[in-house]
């Protein structure tokens, strides 16, 4: 692995970790927020503060990053979690700015908006990714406990929770603690990360990006959000020449997956032996259906036809060569506007994704154009035969 | 007979309208009372106001002689009171079982460190809601079906469902809204005989708000019957059947 | 004294813009129990379309103002359509229209960032910034008088509109319970587009007059976190409440910024919230939320 996978490696593990967070609080709790990145900031510089200024080590600087950013969602969730969520919401529009606002004023102690730079790189993959499993296993364990069945409750119909001895509030509160404390750890593994933390790193696009992460991944469900992070993480990192439609991209997806499938990619449900037997009868099911034969056919047809067009520089190297780059151009390990002789590889798969995608859309639309036309033509014969 | 539940004069007042005027009754300890009366007579908002769901504007309720006033809903909860819904409060997406292991946890309790390591008291006290939860689904025969959504369940069953989960709460007092509606006389049969023996087997107190008034007669101990907001009659059901103010509330004054 | 006389009406003439804002917002929460954060976005293409139809277009600023508020309102409307209907026809959790309105606001921001580009644009000055001097003890500027009496004009229209015609009738019913407006033969569908077409005109006056103020780019939305703020100091869903709770926001905020510093401005509404929230969680104006069991 290069040095970049490595990096990627350990910024999904710490996306996995806020995300995470964020997951049981509005995943699982139902509360949507718009400022756990400030949580993050807290913990960031909480961990660096310590390190730099105190001498702490690391490890417990991480972890008291974390408990940093817990007391203070928790405090902050003493008020605003009497009531339903939409208070909370409101506040954390707020919340993120507020945050900000004492970082950048705070001098003295923050070094204010130029940032906190000379951070011990503390982070390594290793570091990430252990820091990563555990907390995800606590996660999942919490999920599958008294816990996890509370916040679900408290989530699905909180007058019914209460009835059932709930004390609700104090239970998204609680919720609300254990994502901040999330996110605080997460926040203290970027600044070891990036080796420099500034308030800005931590504004209104990276809590978009964290709630897009887990609506994406699907609300309610953990394995959800994980695979969310994996793939959105990507996603960006493919599109960085393209950055600025970042943000419009996190927009559409809020959107979309709310019109479109409001459960995200899992829905409540975890990866495991069931969902895969589910998706595996679901996959059954569409290869009778004539539209997403067309679009299989349409890839199937759309890798020889876009390997035709390439320049004779690509086609020199074999088809079984220019597939395995798609992997490679994924995980961002090459990058895109390279000179021509280095990056063949990738421009050729690029080429792959889009054509697939081109005669799979075109002939998903024309599947789906032909079952129109039949049930127009059932519905007709039905007709004539009244 | 001590009284289990008492209402002295209980008010409740929405802006300017009375759904409750000085009520007052009282339900004895292990009785399986009904309350009933018209549609829009306050029946509903007497269970939210001894649940706590909302605040009563004047009077006194007392739970086996305590005032119980201004608690809060998981308080009246820790009381032993439980109550099911008029229009069905299940959470839909999550299991059968999960809604039932929801209620049941109340009284199994175990630490948060051990809840995230899954080590200590989790596996025993995890086995021990699920058996219970399990066996109060046998109980209302829905032991075959604990898997399923609780959404996709047909209605009485969900009731039925409502009934189990209450029950987990262990309550002392049980407050059943509506129990049999929407149900067909077979349902409802058989649902008598589970309340009947629920009501034995549990030892509780019964207090239930019904419309079917042949399963009120035929199993209740004592009938409260109140019209706009107010008592109008209260006694054994077979005064209650021909009292002539509950049969000018049910069919109306006669022109 | 004169400077404090000032801020005040500063701090109204503000807090009246919020109004504008907070009420539209609040409208579409008492309709539909949802916090719409897409708002903004319709005060942000409010502003755009007035800078364009001056700029380009050559209108006049009535013109423009004109344009600006049909087209913010038939946005407000689309985006209702586009992306509140389907998920509120199928469902009735709230969280997810709340999420596709964050959603909504984060495209229509992003839309004028990759199309038109972010950069601050001045209005033309079309709106009158001279000095202006009220009976002798203060000084302040004509915009800010302006946008008082605009706002309070358009309220006092607001209300009118709710308590004297049938559709505000209807409106004010739908705001105790949806459902039954509907059974009661209201055409649902109609009356959630109104209230979006209301919703977003009254977005794009406070638009106009935000970017006349300040300058206008993609971000001026996020201004309405303000106006959120107040409607929950007033009490959510509550019309009068959103009034006082912008008013005291516009002032305290104005009166921070005068007397402290300006840099507190946003840390004085976001303790305002929180003060609110620990003394009274309902707001000024609201009720307590009572759910039908």
């Amino acid at each position: 692995m290069g040095d970049y996978t490595i990096g990627i490696v350990t910024l999904l593990a710490i996306n996995c970790i806020a995300a995470m967070g964020v997951s049981l609080f509005t995943g699982f709790t139902g509360i949507f927020t718009l400022g756990h990145a400030g949580y993050m900031a807290i913990g960031a510089y909480t961990s660096t503060i310590l390190i730099i200024k105190l001498g702490v080590p690391w490890m417990p600087a991480i972890i008291a990053g974390g408990l940093a950013a817990m007391f203070f969602a928790y405090l902050i969730g003493l008020p605003t979690l009497k009531l339903v969520g939409d208070y909370y919401t409101i506040a954390s529009l707020g919340l993120g700015e507020a945050i900000r606002l004492v970082i950048e004023n705070w001098e003295s102690v923050t070094r204010g908006a130029r940032g906190y730079p000379g951070i011990p790189h503390y982070t390594t993959a290793p570091v990430a990714v252990g820091f990563m499993a555990v907390l995800a296993v606590g996660m999942f364990f919490l999920i599958n406990s008294n816990y996890g069945r509370a916040f679900k409750a408290c989530r699905d119909d909180y007058v019914a929770a209460s009835l059932l001895g709930f004390n609700t509030s104090r239970h998204r509160v609680f919720s609300l603690a254990i994502s901040g404390f999330y996110c605080g750890v997460s926040g203290s593994l970027l600044a070891g990360f990036m080796s420099f933390i500034q308030p800005v790193m931590f504004d209104m696009a990276k809590s978009t990006e964290l709630v897009s992460i887990v609506v994406f991944g699907g609300l309610g469900s953990m394995s959800g959000c994980l695979m969310g992070t994996l793939i959105l993480t990507l996603v960006t990192e493919m599109f960085r020449p393209i950055s600025q439609y970042r943000m419009l991209i996190y927009g559409l997806v809020l959107v979309l997956v709310m019109v479109l499938r409001p459960e995200g990619l899992m829905g409540a449900n975890e990866l495991g032996w069931d969902s895969l037997k589910r998706a595996l009868s679901r996959a059954k099911a569409l290869t009778r259906d004539t539209a997403a034969r067309f679009g299989l056919a349409g890839v199937l047809i759309g890798i020889p036809v876009s390997y035709c067009f390439q320049p004779s520089s690509v086609r020199a190297i074999s088809l079984a060569e220019y597939l395995s780059c798609i992997p490679s151009l994924m995980s961002g390990a090459v990058k895109f506007g390279a000179p021509l002789h280095k990056s063949v590889a990738p421009n050729a798969a690029l080429a792959v994704v889009i054509a697939c995608a081109i005669c799979a859309s075109f002939a998903w639309a024309l599947g789906g154009i032909i079952k129109l036309v039949k049930k127009i033509d059932d519905s007709r014969a039905a007709g004539r035969g009244m | 007979m001590d009284a289990c539940l008492e209402l002295k004069g209980v008010n409740k007042s929405f802006g300017g309208i009375h759904a409750v005027r000085d009520m007052s009754f009282s339900v004895a300890e292990g009785e399986l009372a009904g309350l009933i009366g018209p549609n829009g007579a306050g029946k509903t908002t007497i269970f939210n106001l001894v649940t706590g769901v909302y605040d009563v504007t004047g009077g006194e309720m007392e739970y086996k002689g305590a005032n119980i006033n201004r608690l809060k809903t998981y308080q009246v909860v820790a009381l032993g009171i439980a109550r099911t819904f008029q229009n069905l409060r299940l959470f839909a997406a999550s299991s059968v079982l999960e809604n039932v292991m929801t209620a049941a946890q109340y009284h199994h309790r175990y630490s948060f460190f051990e809840a995230v390591s899954h080590l200590g008291r989790w596996r025993g006290t995890e086995r021990a809601i699920r058996d219970e939860s399990m066996g109060l689904l046998e109980r209302v025969g829905l032991a075959d079906r604990a898997g399923q959504p609780a959404g996709t369940l047909p209605y009485g069953l969900q009731r039925r469902l409502e009934i189990a989960r209450a029950l987990s709460l262990k309550p002392s007092l049980l407050l059943l809204d509506e129990p049999a509606a929407g149900m067909n006389a077979e349902e409802v049969s058989t649902l008598n005989d589970l309340i009947v023996k629920i009501h034995e087997d549990f030892k509780l107190t019964i207090l239930l708000i019904e419309h079917h008034m042949d399963m009120v007669m035929r199993i209740c101990h004592r009938v409260v019957c109140m019209n706009f907001g107010a008592l109008i009659a209260e006694g054994p059901p077979r005064d209650i059947q021909g009292h002539p103010e509950v049969l000018k509330a049910y069919l109306g004054e006669e022109e | 004294m004169s400077s404090l006389i000032q801020q005040v009406i500063n701090g109204l003439s503000l807090g009246s813009v919020y109004a504008l804002i907070a009420v539209g917002y609040s409208l579409v929460y008492s309709v539909l129990l949802f916090s719409n954060f897409a708002h903004g976005g319709f005060l942000v293409i409010g502003g755009y379309i007035c800078y364009y139809s001056l700029l380009k277009g050559g209108a006049n600023i009535w013109v423009a103002s004109l344009a600006a508020l049909l087209g913010a309102g038939i946005s407000a409307m689309a985006v209702e359509r586009m992306a509140y209907k389907p998920i509120r026809e199928r469902t009735p959790i709230t969280l997810y229209m709340l999420i596709a309105s964050m959603g909504m606001s984060i495209v229509i921001e992003n839309i004028f960032v990759v199309t038109i580009g972010g950069r601050f644009r001045a209005l033309p000055p079309v709106i009158p910034m001279q000095t202006v001097n009220v009976f002798g003890v203060a000084s302040t500027s004509a915009s800010d008088l302006l946008s008082l009496v605009t706002a309070v004009v358009f309220l006092v229209g607001l209300q009118l509109f709710l308590s004297k015609t049938k559709w505000g009738l209807a409106i004010r019913a739908a705001s105790y319970s949806l459902r039954t407006a509907g059974l009661m033969g209201v055409n649902v569908n109609l009356l959630i587009s109104l209230v979006f077409f209301v919703a977003g005109l009254l977005a794009a006056i406070g638009g106009i007059f935000l970017s006349a103020r300040y300058s206008l780019y993609p971000q001026l939305g996020v201004i309405t976190t303000k106006a959120f703020v107040a409607a929950v100091i007033g009490g959510l869903g509550s019309l009068p409440g959103a009034v006082v709770g912008s008013l005291i926001l516009g002032l305290a905020e104005m009166l921070a910024a005068g007397f402290l510093s300006s840099q507190f401005r946003d840390l004085i509404v976001f303790g305002l919230l929180i003060i609110t929230l620990i003394v009274r969680p309902t707001g000024l104006f609201g009720k307590s939320v009572g759910e039908k069991v």
